[in-house]
């Protein structure tokens, strides 16, 4: 049997769903019924309830003023152009950034890359060490930065200061028309530091005359068809360093060897 | 909404607004005050989006937090409260109690009125756990969540509240009915 602190307690839950255990809340009418104050404790929290849930009909459609949407509405926009804004500046800062990257791995590039204005389209036909360098422009290389050439004569030996110099004097070389294997490489125009000449392997090539032009040497004194061969003494890094022309003999006896 | 989806952001204000409104409503008594904190709550939602944590409660508890915040930061600032005779210190009548700012007084009958004067003199305390237990129809557990504090609190804060509410309906009434002075 439930007393009156029990009911008071439960009193507030009697209409709350799911609150209290249906026996519970029997026992608790059934004490209202049978005691007059808790009799008019239930009526008039039913009384109550009545009135709240009039206030609850009342307000259920209270709102907000549109103004009120409105303000939140914008502010959202602004947010998001802002984030939008900002993930934009981060874009463009990433971009700025690969662009940076990238145009400095492209100058690095250009710059370590050997700027040859050697034939575009040759035909390597043999490929040789380097031949031994002479004693005497061992020894004179010994003096001096010189370009160590194959061959023998005054022209064998050419000063490495200036490959310019060194191109238009190869140029002014009439033997040069009919070289054979003993005769002179002429450093090229673009020819890196002398030395270099040393460690180069001996490529035979077939160019087009056209581009001789490009070395310096006088394609108008050169019989024969369209392309010429050629050993080129080629660097390490791949860059020609000198030239000379091959004789078609020549260069039938080596294709035979 | 998190990511951003304007059409989701106005479906979850849509939805969850009229709450917010009635409760801010019922503790401030005034529809402007209601308005701002409405307002007041969705800004501090988009300001800081990622403070919400599913893990710790849903969102509704969340908003409801907010605009407790609010509520109590408004009253801070503008220290226009009735006085008010309870012994106890976290008194807060609502504005609606003072005849300023009344919000619906003029579309209610004089039961509905007496009973929005009677809530607007609660506890704040008190007033909180009836809007939101009685008015907003949350479970225990909803307005323990957003009220932050545990179920018993918000259980006994409830019957307490109703208690007093009885009363003040129930001496209301009385005066109502006593002759006026003079007559």
């Amino acid at each position: 049997m439930m007393d009156c602190s029990q009911f008071r307690e439960l009193l507030a839950d009697l209409d709350r769903p799911g609150v209290l255990a249906a026996e519970l809340r029997d026992q608790a009418l059934v004490h209202a019924e049978l005691c007059g104050d808790c009799g008019q404790l239930l009526t008039e929290s039913e009384s109550l309830d009545a009135d709240l849930r009039r206030l609850i009909v009342k307000d259920g459609y209270s709102r907000a003023a549109m103004r009120v949407e409105a303000n939140v509405l914008k502010a959202f926009r602004d947010k998001k152009a802002a984030e939008q804004r900002q993930s934009m500046g981060w874009f463009a800062a990433a971009i700025g950034v690969a662009a940076v990257v990238l145009l400095s791995l492209g100058f690095w590039l250009y710059r370590g890359l050997p700027r040859s204005r050697g034939p575009a389209f040759v035909h390597v036909t043999h490929v040789s060490p380097p031949s031994p360098v002479p004693p005497k422009a061992a020894a004179d290389s010994d003096r001096e930065p010189q370009v160590a050439v194959q061959g023998a004569g005054s022209s064998d030996v050419v000063r490495g200061e200036s490959s310019k110099s060194a191109g238009k004097l190869a140029a002014d070389s009439s033997t040069l028309v009919a070289s054979d294997d003993s005769a002179a490489f002429i450093p090229l125009p673009d020819a890196g530091y002398p030395a270099t000449l040393d460690d180069g392997a001996v490529v035979r090539v077939e160019m087009p005359r056209a581009d001789l032009a490009a070395f310096g040497l006088p394609v108008e004194a050169m019989e024969g068809d369209g392309t010429v061969r050629a050993d080129l003494i080629v660097s390490a890094d791949g860059t020609p360093q000198a030239i000379r022309l091959v004789s078609q003999d020549d260069a039938n006896a080596t294709a035979q060897r | 909404m998190m990511a951003g989806d304007e059409d989701a952001f106005l479906q979850l204000y849509r939805r969850k607004h009229p709450a917010l409104y009635r409760f801010a409503l019922h503790m401030s008594g005034n529809a402007a005050m209601a308005e701002d904190v409405t307002q007041e709550v969705f800004m501090a939602l988009i300001r800081d989006t990622g403070r919400f944590d599913p893990a710790r409660g849903s969102l509704g508890g969340f908003l409801f937090g907010i605009a407790r915040n609010h509520l109590r930061k408004r009253w801070e600032q503008e220290q226009r409260f009735v006085p008010f005779t309870d012994d106890r210190d976290d008194v807060r009548p609502a504005i609606a109690a003072n005849g300023n700012g009344r919000h619906a007084d003029r579309y209610d009958d004089e039961a509905t009125a007496r009973l929005r004067r009677a809530i607007a003199t609660l506890p704040e305390n008190y007033r909180e756990a009836l809007v939101l237990c009685e008015l907003e129809e949350m479970s225990y557990e909803e307005a323990a969540a957003a009220l932050d504090c545990p179920v018993g609190t918000v259980r006994s804060r409830l019957h307490r509240a109703r208690a007093l509410l009885t009363e003040k309906v129930r001496d209301e009434r009385r005066v109502d009915r006593a002759p006026a002075v003079g007559e």
